[in-house]
């Protein structure tokens, strides 16, 4: 064993903490080499005064103190639930439920692609607001008679509405749905 | 009854049958018992507060570690593996604490040390209380030119005694690398106190 490898190990030999296949070479080199030796002791020395290092300045009330201390603000807190296994396994498995019941959702409402669009009420018109009075003197309520146009495949849908001033009628013009619409489906 | 199962899910448990106290206040501890935590910290607090003065060498921080590790004890408790040695773990908590402190406070100004007193070489001479001061002054200075690390791995080994697995278990690191602090930190304490260290008294413990 060289000289610098035993020096790197004397630290821990001197505190016992070298493991013993090591320690025979180490001590055989001690024995003829006092630059070790003196290295060796120069370790213990320091060793010795820290282990000289007085006991902790606590005694039986600082104990007390701090137990009193900690207590304290544990009771402060709210108390911790211990939650029994049976309840655990209930949580879990109600949580499974829940994240398979989402998981289903979500996959149903995730429409592949290339697949139709689902049938939408097309005959459904949108609320058309009621039409201005007619440019006659004093006010007077507008009749109306709604048309329901014939649905053309994404064109423009006309609705004529027929006042009862039989030389006004009003026409509303609206982009029809797309043509999947169900003939069955009528405006209300 | 669930046989067999323990440790992460709380199922019921039988009272320990054993008379350890410490495995008792535990367990029952465990299940939110404050007077039983009073009791495990009755058990323990010395050596808490003995680990957190020799880290921190202040009183009122020490005091203050003391406190923030039973707190975190308690907080933890039910993550604490039944049948495993009680005192790693705690001692493993207050370091933590200790180390966490010690970086908040940062390098503090020592008091002067009077070097001449300490090459004295009679110990039991009317000036001894004073050399014993002055040499443990010395000490802590070297001591806190340590990194935290080998700080706690030497006075874990050292000072409170515990051998170097029970070290490592506290520390959470390998034995081998405890070794390596201790060897490092009683290096530069050497390093730093050999001017006035005499001849050694013994070598090995």
């Amino acid at each position: 064993m060289t000289q610098p490898h035993v020096r790197d190990l004397l630290p821990l030999w001197v505190g016992g903490d070298l493991p013993q296949a090591h320690c025979a070479e180490v001590e055989a080199h001690l024995a003829s080499c006092a630059a070790c030796r003196a290295e060796a002791e120069a370790l213990a020395g320091a060793r010795a005064w820290l282990q000289a290092d007085p006991d902790p300045p606590f005694g039986a009330a600082d104990g007390e103190a701090l137990r009193r201390a900690v207590l304290a603000q544990l009771a402060s807190r709210p108390p911790r639930r211990v939650r029994p296994l049976r309840s655990v396994l209930f949580g879990l498995a109600a949580s499974l439920g829940l994240l398979g019941l989402g998981w289903g959702l979500l996959t149903r409402r995730t429409q592949p692609v290339g697949a139709p669009p689902e049938p939408q009420a097309a005959q459904v018109l949108p609320e058309t607001p009621e039409p201005p009075a007619p440019v006659s003197p004093g006010p007077r309520r507008v009749a109306l008679r709604r048309t329901l146009p014939a649905p053309a495949s994404g064109s423009l849908a006309r609705m004529h509405f027929q006042t009862e001033d039989p030389n006004i009628r009003i026409i509303w013009l609206a982009q029809a749905a797309p043509a999947h619409s169900n003939p069955e489906t009528t405006h209300p | 009854m669930l046989a067999g199962m323990e440790g992460v899910l709380m199922a019921e448990e039988p009272l320990a049958a054993s008379g350890d106290a410490l495995d008792d206040a535990i367990r029952r501890a465990r299940r939110g018992d404050l007077e039983a935590f009073g009791e495990l910290m009755a058990l323990t607090e010395q050596r808490v507060l003995g680990v957190a003065w020799r880290l921190l060498r202040d009183r009122e921080m020490a005091r203050d570690a003391a406190q923030e590790a039973y707190l975190r004890m308690f907080g933890a408790l039910d993550r604490f593996r039944l049948g495993e040695p009680f005192h790693p773990w705690m001692y493993r908590i207050t370091a933590n604490v200790c180390m966490d402190l010690l970086r908040k406070r940062g390098p503090r100004p020592e008091a002067g040390i009077d070097l001449e007193a300490i090459a004295g070489d009679d110990p039991h001479g009317p000036d001894a209380a004073v050399l014993l001061a002055q040499r443990q002054a010395l000490v802590r200075r070297g001591l806190e030119r340590l990194t935290p690390a080998e700080r706690t791995a030497l006075v874990l080994r050292d000072l409170e005694g515990l051998p170097t697995e029970e070290v490592a278990r506290s520390l959470g690191v390998r034995p081998v690398t405890v070794r390596s602090q201790i060897s490092s930190a009683r290096a530069k304490l050497r390093a730093f106190c050999a001017p006035w260290a005499g001849p050694a008294k013994g070598g090995t413990s």
